[in-house]
């Protein structure tokens, strides 16, 4: 049985997942998506679904004979040299071949984790703060908003204050509210989120199947601990059973394998949702605190294929 | 009266039509134009989306996810702004209080091939597709790129393993635009493949595609689903305004 690394063989959560599937005797098979077409290739025939394989090096593998597979991609694939030509024409090409990507592994058997399309609302924060909502969390309140008025209007509901983020899943700083903001707004913006701030401790959350894997982060005063690294200190922490339960729950409804859901947790021990990442680097929380989540996602599919 | 928003571009003859019917009902319109999306007062809490200030109940959305949202900001903040706006639309199409052509997955707006997500639910829903052949085929009647739902001309063989090429048998197929108990095209199949269509738009009509457009072979099965159908013709553009102008008028069944 063959456990697929496929997307972006440099990133250091899919070596790190292979290095632990090579400790346990599996077998490992990197699909570089760089070298899609070229070193390794697919068929799949809808007509005769038992024609379908991988083709790596020449080697035609049975889809039957996965394991599962693991997924990074990296932001902003390349294409082949027999297809760079026109540099138009090399972005749609990327698209063409990342969704022939998608459409593989949406047609293995074997567990992927995770598949491409799924959890894809974390790129729309509004969006996933209702789905959050929806499954039973606790969310902070929230505008989108690009209107100055607006957005004072809602800052002055709260005495703690508001934080701003953007509304994609871009990488960005969360800060705190204040006069800038209104004065960028009303120059030109697009549209940004206000949300109710809440003061406490930073959790993430992996969910892996069933299981679960708290990690709280002290950090320094700042307000996105993501962007300080000053006094950051992680630490194994046991998460309610409820939250435990309702995070199994939302993953599994998202027909996620694996997810990190991050919280905030006040000092009266409310656990507030702010949003859940269907590709979650869990490395460093697995370096620090030694929660063996790889191992944990291997044993998963491992007995998905039992 | 509450506010319609139409998002199209200028020369979107289907939502002048729209436009104009609803102007004969009476019903309040504003026709915002994707390039100035990101520039344009916009606000959404969990329930509702505003224009201006304005509470807007229906929104027609004819712009492709990976459309250029922000003409009026400088070139380098035009990759940011474009993905702010196009995470702020998809959370405003799947808002409960909004009447709308399409609630579009996440999956769908990020992923930009759009008919395999379509394909995928009609096949779970067991509506009879036509088989493709993906990945490395050396025999194509045509090509099905994944960021269109339009057929082409195979690719070279030697190019098709690197793009992954999904090719269906045949460059022959019918285009059948459905909206509410609207069907164009459909008169030109035979009664089976008519009620496989019926079968299909009851899949994807509760799955948040109430307008669009179905490629269908010549057996009558599904070949591709586009969710954003370009529509021309003047006659067919007549009898779509109004179904498509009752449903983003009708008040929204989700709130």
């Amino acid at each position: 049985m063959r456990l697929l690394i496929v997307g972006d063989p440099q990133d250091l959560t899919s070596v790190y997942l292979g290095y632990r599937a090579g400790l346990r005797g599996l077998d490992v098979q990197v699909l570089d998506e760089s070298r899609f077409g070229i070193d390794w290739a697919f068929e799949i025939d809808e007509a005769d679904v038992n024609a379908s394989a991988l083709i790596v090096d020449g080697e035609r593998i049975g889809f039957g004979e996965l394991l599962g597979a693991y997924v990074r991609f990296t932001p902003a694939p390349g294409v082949p040299a027999t297809l760079e030509g026109d540099p138009g024409l090399a972005e749609v090409y990327a698209r063409e071949r990342r969704s022939a990507l998608h459409l593989l592994l949406s047609r293995l058997a074997a567990p992927v984790a995770n598949q491409p399309g799924f959890g894809q609302a974390n790129g729309s924060k509004p969006l996933q703060m209702a789905q959050l909502q929806g499954a039973g969390f606790e969310v902070p309140r929230w505008i989108a908003s690009n209107e100055p008025d607006r957005v004072e209007a809602f800052n002055s509901c709260f005495p703690e204050g508001t934080i701003v983020k953007s509304c994609s899943g871009t990488r960005s700083e969360v800060r705190l509210f204040d006069e800038d903001l209104t004065r960028k707004l009303a120059a030109g913006s697009p549209p940004v989120i206000v949300q109710q701030r809440i003061v406490g401790t930073d959790v993430r959350l992996h969910v892996v199947g069933e299981r679960g894997f708290a990690t709280s982060i002290e950090a320094g005063p700042g307000v996105d601990y993501r962007f300080d690294a000053t006094r950051r200190r992680y630490a194994a922490i046991r998460p309610p059973d409820a939250v435990l339960q309702a995070a199994v729950a939302f993953a599994r409804e998202q027909g996620l394998l694996i997810a990190g859901l991050d919280f905030r947790v006040s000092p009266n021990d409310r656990w507030w949702c702010l949003e859940c990442n269907p590709a979650p680097t869990f490395l460093p929380y697995e370096m620090e605190t030694g929660q063996a989540i790889a191992d944990a996602l291997l044993e998963l599919m491992i007995a998905a294929r039992n | 009266m509450t506010l319609k928003a139409l998002i199209a571009w200028p020369d979107d003859k289907l939502t002048g039509a729209v436009a104009e019917r609803l102007s004969q009902r009476g019903e309040r319109w504003r026709w915002l134009v994707p390039a100035n999306l990101g520039s344009t007062s916009v606000s959404i809490d969990a329930q509702d989306l505003y224009i201006d200030g304005e509470h807007a109940s229906g929104v027609l959305w004819r712009a492709r996810p990976e459309a250029d949202f922000s003409v009026e900001f400088a070139e380098a903040d035009r990759v940011f702004v474009d993905s702010e706006v196009r995470s702020f639309w998809l959370a405003a199409l799947n808002l409960p209080g909004l009447a709308t052509t399409i609630r579009p997955d996440a999956a769908l707006f990020f992923s930009r091939s759009g008919w395999m997500l379509w394909r995928d639910a009609l096949g779970r829903q067991g509506v009879s597709l036509s088989p493709l052949h993906y990945g490395s085929p050396q025999s194509a009647g045509a090509w099905l790129p994944y960021g269109t739902s339009r057929l082409r001309k195979p690719p070279p063989p030697a190019v098709r393993p690197q793009l992954g090429a999904a090719v269906a048998r045949s460059m022959e197929a019918v285009e059948v635009l459905f909206a509410r108990g609207l069907r164009c095209g459909s008169e030109l199949l035979s009664p089976a493949a008519q009620a496989n269509v019926e079968r299909a738009v009851r899949v994807l009509e509760p799955g948040g595609l109430a307008f669009g457009e179905m490629l269908v072979d010549t057996s009558g099965s599904i070949l591709a689903v586009d969710a954003l159908p370009q529509v021309d013709d003047l006659a067919m553009i007549a009898r779509l305004s109004s179904p498509l102008a009752d449903l983003i008028s009708a008040p929204s069944d989700r709130r």
